[in-house]
């Protein structure tokens, strides 16, 4: 009989007691996994939807609002900006790029943005049916959108004034387009041109003004001058102006700079607090577990003095007794290991799914990566740990400990 | 064959003690009887190489103990000496099937149809794929025997086998044990305190 057989053969046997280690290894390492994973991937995905943007210009507010709303399209925005106002600072000398944002109406629980088309080379956004939009009440779809919706091109919609059906009705679209999955905000949008979100707005304000004077309809006075947007997204054209167009900005104008790069280290900051003591509690329960495993080993050292002094006779070497309980040990940690992969990806999952996200802030359980393997060696080396502290033990054990004393 | 010189031996807490010279055959069998203390148990060790004595040698199948480092006396122990202690101990965790094959020398093939034999001789048909922790009393003598003499070794050596035993148990115990020993022409060595099994024995050393 092989040790790998008998050392399974012995855990099938005694389960019950390493059921404690097995249960604390497994949540504490599932804990580790999913604290790490969900930190890894949100700085990632806040990273990648900041698309290297400098400065986002909005309505007078708080900077991390601003920053959340259009950047990433999951806070309400502080209010909105004049248009000609945002072009000027478009054209000031030290932007290189900027890229005026206009909060439509909403399909489904998709946001309809009314931009321009510089937004797909600003997220690297592909195509992967029909083409941009060229006329007022054109959208392209962002790929979540498109596959939850199953909207093809040519298919017209009608947005929803809020984020919710009951609101239906408002502005016909007609989709033009569809992007490729890109993991970025993109995926979450119904992008459109800045007119027609403007359109849509103005005869809903004309709407809204006929019905309040008992009148059929009656068209926005002067839409021209009046027409505003939500946000203004600028990469800088050099690094002096981090320092300078900020202060500028809020120094000149009744509008609000807000640097995405100091706002999102200060979410990070507030996010990490929060992980960082879900990770101690991780760490607690390996400490447990591995205490749980000591002792364990421990007492059951004494029960199986006899079991191990009986494989002595039949030849086991102690280094084989010690290999045998090393492997008993492993065995333990390793199905841990994969317990604890398996329920932090369902984990991950359900939490998800729970939560709405779609893919631009879907967390991804599918990888395998370093940190897997670093959570597996940890449990590897207090079980080489627990093996080195009772060696000596098992180097005493004789057959002799089997006769009677003298 | 097993042949000894006088051996002695002495704890450094005090006892020492000198054994006489033996020499047993195949298939022979030898009773070693003593009270408490008389050293009967420290024998016993120095038979089976668990203990060096510090005068004497003794030789198993031709091989001397004295000219095998612990390693090789532990791997000579496995394949040449049977064991039977008075507690019959048995690994839990495996059927006594697999108690019988665990305990088997990793250097010969198994016989499984001479096992499969010897286990209808001794009645353990029903019992041989369960675990151990519910056998009877007889059923784990008759195991312990069974585990001692399947891989035919040079010498059996039984430490107590009959001091739990009633009086029939006992006769029966040490009839079977004497006949299994003759049959793979195993010497057999008895260390007990027992005087119920003097009869028993035709050689044996009382101290």
């Amino acid at each position: 009989m092989n040790l790998f057989k008998l050392a399974l053969k012995n855990i099938q046997f005694r389960w019950m007691h390493q059921l404690l280690t097995l249960l604390l290894f497994t949540l504490a390492m599932a804990i580790l996994w999913v604290i790490h994973e969900v930190k890894v991937q949100s700085e990632n995905k806040l990273l990648k939807n900041l698309a290297h943007t400098d400065l986002v210009i909005g309505a007078k507010g708080s900077p991390l609002q601003i920053i959340l709303s259009s950047i990433y399209h999951i806070d309400a925005p502080t209010g909105n900006i004049p248009y000609p106002e945002a072009k000027r600072w478009a054209k000031h000398p030290m932007v290189r790029q900027a890229l005026p944002l206009a909060y439509g109406d909403y399909y489904l629980s998709y946001k309809i943005l009314g931009t321009d088309t510089s937004i797909f080379s600003w997220y690297e956004g592909k195509l992967t049916d029909g083409r941009l939009w060229t006329n007022e009440g054109e959208v392209v779809l962002g790929a979540s959108c498109a596959a939850i919706s199953g909207l093809k091109v040519g298919d017209t919609f009608s947005g929803q004034h809020g984020d919710t059906e009951a609101e239906s009705g408002h502005g016909e679209y007609r989709v033009v387009g569809i992007l490729a999955p890109s993991g970025t905000v993109l995926d979450q949008l119904v992008l459109c041109g800045l007119e027609t979100v403007w359109h849509v707005h103005e005869y809903e304000s004309g709407e809204r003004k006929a019905e309040s004077e008992g009148l059929d309809s009656l068209p926005a006075k002067n839409p021209q001058a009046n027409r505003e947007i939500t946000a203004l997204m600028i990469r800088y054209k050099n690094p002096m102006a981090a320092i300078q167009l900020p202060r500028i900005i809020n120094e000149n104008s009744q509008l609000q700079a807000a640097a995405p790069s100091i706002e999102i280290n200060r979410l990070s900051f507030m996010l990490n607090a929060g992980s960082d003591s879900l990770k101690w509690v991780g760490m607690v329960l390996l400490l447990l577990a591995t205490f749980s495993m000591l002792i364990q080993i421990w007492m059951g050292l004494s029960v199986r003095k006899n079991e191990f002094a009986l494989l002595r006779s039949f030849g086991f070497g102690s280094a084989k007794l010690l290999f045998l309980l090393a492997l008993e040990l492993g065995l333990l940690v390793l199905v841990s290991f994969f317990l604890a992969e398996v329920s932090a990806r369902w984990f991950i999952a359900v939490f998800t799914s729970e939560l709405g996200y779609g893919s631009a802030y879907a967390f991804d359980g599918s990888s395998f990566g370093s940190f897997d393997l670093q959570l597996f060696l940890l449990p590897c080396m207090v079980v080489a740990v627990a093996v080195l502290l009772i060696a000596r033990k098992i180097y005493q054990i004789s057959i002799a400990d089997l006769l009677q004393h003298p | 064959m097993i042949q000894t010189d006088i051996l002695h031996f002495s704890y450094s807490s005090g006892p020492q003690f000198a054994f006489p010279a033996l020499q047993l055959n195949k298939g022979e069998s030898l009773l070693i009887l003593g009270a408490s203390g008389s050293g009967k148990s420290t024998w016993l060790q120095l038979l089976s190489g668990l203990r060096k004595p510090e005068s004497g040698e003794i030789t198993l199948d031709g091989s001397a103990y004295s000219g095998l480092s612990k390693k090789k006396m532990d791997q000579y122990r496995a394949e040449k000496i049977g064991f039977i202690f008075q507690e019959h101990h048995f690994i839990p965790s495996l059927s006594a099937w697999e108690n019988l094959r665990v305990a088997f020398p990793s250097t010969k093939k198994f016989p499984e149809a001479e096992a499969i034999e010897l286990v209808k001789d001794l009645g353990l048909e029903s019992i041989i794929h369960k675990k151990p922790t519910g056998f009877s009393q007889g059923e784990k003598q008759r195991l312990s025997i069974l585990r001692a003499v399947l891989p035919k070794p040079a010498l059996i050596l039984a430490d107590e086998p009959s001091s739990s035993l009633d009086d029939a148990n006992c006769e029966k115990l040490i009839n079977l044990l004497q006949e299994q020993c003759k049959n793979i022409g195993s010497a057999l060595i008895v260390v007990t305190h027992d005087q119920r099994i003097k009869t028993s024995f035709e050689r044996r050393i009382e101290r």
